[in-house]
């Protein structure tokens, strides 16, 4: 059995509801769906809670995912829009970066890692990416971070190709300007 | 730095790793959740605004209806092209009482929104003035670059570029002055940058 029958088994088994078997899609996604919520809110216990979120919403969700292969892209799409609508009420994008700052200067939070030699360069750019609006923000984690094409951002964040085009056009200009060394 | 360059930059930043133990614990409380049937729990949590942005918001509104009942009665437009001027004064008259923190003015069906920062964080630019509208209905937006606003149901980006063109970023459609007569979605769109001195 390949990897895609295999997580087949486990979206009907969540399906007819059994948290166990979604507990596997969890532990399988979970890395992909934290390093998104940290992308896109730039502070670990809140990438954490709304990593909690995205789960808890994608099980109550299931019925709505139409092919069972194509789950990680529809967790991923669940994700960014989760992100979004925690942004939006987290509508003070300095008072973010202060919280961002803190954590970053703060003791590490347990159960994280510190991740030198890289983390001076890790904060520079999470520190620009918090400074971007939040659509832009989406758009660039969606494509220059985790590699999507802009039409597959485009069907994650439910807008046209030519809006994520252009939300990276700006946001690229933006962060050429911020990040220079 | 170049765009490839950037590219590499944005993919090898690392996020924090987390430690086997945070992991395992993190998977043991979603599958806890799940088998509470945590659903009105989580609702609540979201659904939680500040008492302050209440507070915040009726303020502003307060503000709002008085200033532009005031303006609106003393400036009844005659003609279109005076309603840049006018608008013009009303954003330094807003501008004035909200010193850095004005973000947007939307002028629609009759009414004036005021969209404000709690904090006085805004840029010393000249404002944008866009104009949307259909048939005889318009309505017009003054903000800088860079705000997302609503107007006309619309939700969207302003930006203006290197050569002060302005677009219009929406979900559904993307708009630029360089091409002014093509229509954002079903909107005609007039945009330009609102003379007033700094």
């Amino acid at each position: 059995m390949d990897q895609q029958d295999d997580e087949r088994q486990w979206v009907r088994r969540s399906r007819g509801g059994d948290p166990e078997a979604f507990g596997v899609l969890v532990e399988r996604y979970e890395g992909m769906v934290h390093t998104l919520t940290y992308r896109m809110t730039g502070s670990l216990a809140d990438a954490e809670d709304v990593a909690q979120e995205v789960f808890l919403r994608a099980y109550d969700r299931l019925a709505n995912l139409r092919e069972e292969g194509k789950f990680a892209a529809w967790l991923r799409q669940i994700a960014v829009n989760t992100s979004l609508n925690w942004l939006k009420r987290q509508k003070h994008r300095e008072a973010l970066a202060r919280r961002w700052a803190a954590e970053a200067e703060g003791p590490r939070q347990a159960g994280y890692e510190r991740s030198e030699p890289d983390d001076e360069r890790a904060q520079r750019v999470t520190a620009a990416l918090l400074r971007l609006p939040a659509k832009q923000r989406a758009a660039v984690v969606l494509t220059l971070c985790e590699g999507l094409s802009h039409g597959e951002a485009a069907r994650a964040l439910g807008c046209a190709e030519a809006t994520v085009s252009w939300r990276v056009f700006a946001a690229r200009a933006k962060l050429k300007r911020w990040l220079r060394p | 730095m170049n765009d490839q360059e950037l590219n590499d930059l944005l993919k090898s930043a690392p996020v924090p790793r987390r430690t086997a133990t945070a992991r395992h614990d993190f998977i043991a409380t979603v599958v806890r959740r799940l088998r509470c049937g945590d659903g009105a729990v989580r609702t609540e949590a979201l659904g939680w605004v500040p008492v302050g942005v209440w507070g915040w918001g009726l303020a502003a509104a307060g503000v709002v209806l008085v200033a532009g009942f005031a303006f609106f009665a003393a400036h009844r437009p005659s003609a279109r092209d005076s309603a840049a001027t006018e608008e013009a004064a009303l954003w330094q008259q807003l501008a004035r009482m909200f010193p850095r923190q004005l973000k947007a003015v939307v002028l629609e069906g009759g009414n004036t929104r005021l969209i404000l920062s709690e904090q006085a964080d805004q840029p010393l630019a000249k404002p944008i003035r866009v104009q949307l509208g259909q048939g005889p209905r318009w309505c017009s937006v003054i903000t800088f670059s860079g705000q997302s606003v609503k107007a006309e149901g619309v939700d969207f980006e302003v930006l203006s570029d290197a050569d002060d063109h302005v677009w219009l970023i929406g979900e559904r459609a993307v708009w630029s002055s360089a091409d002014a007569s093509r229509r954002f979605g079903e909107l005609a769109v007039k945009a330009n940058v609102l003379e007033v001195p700094l």
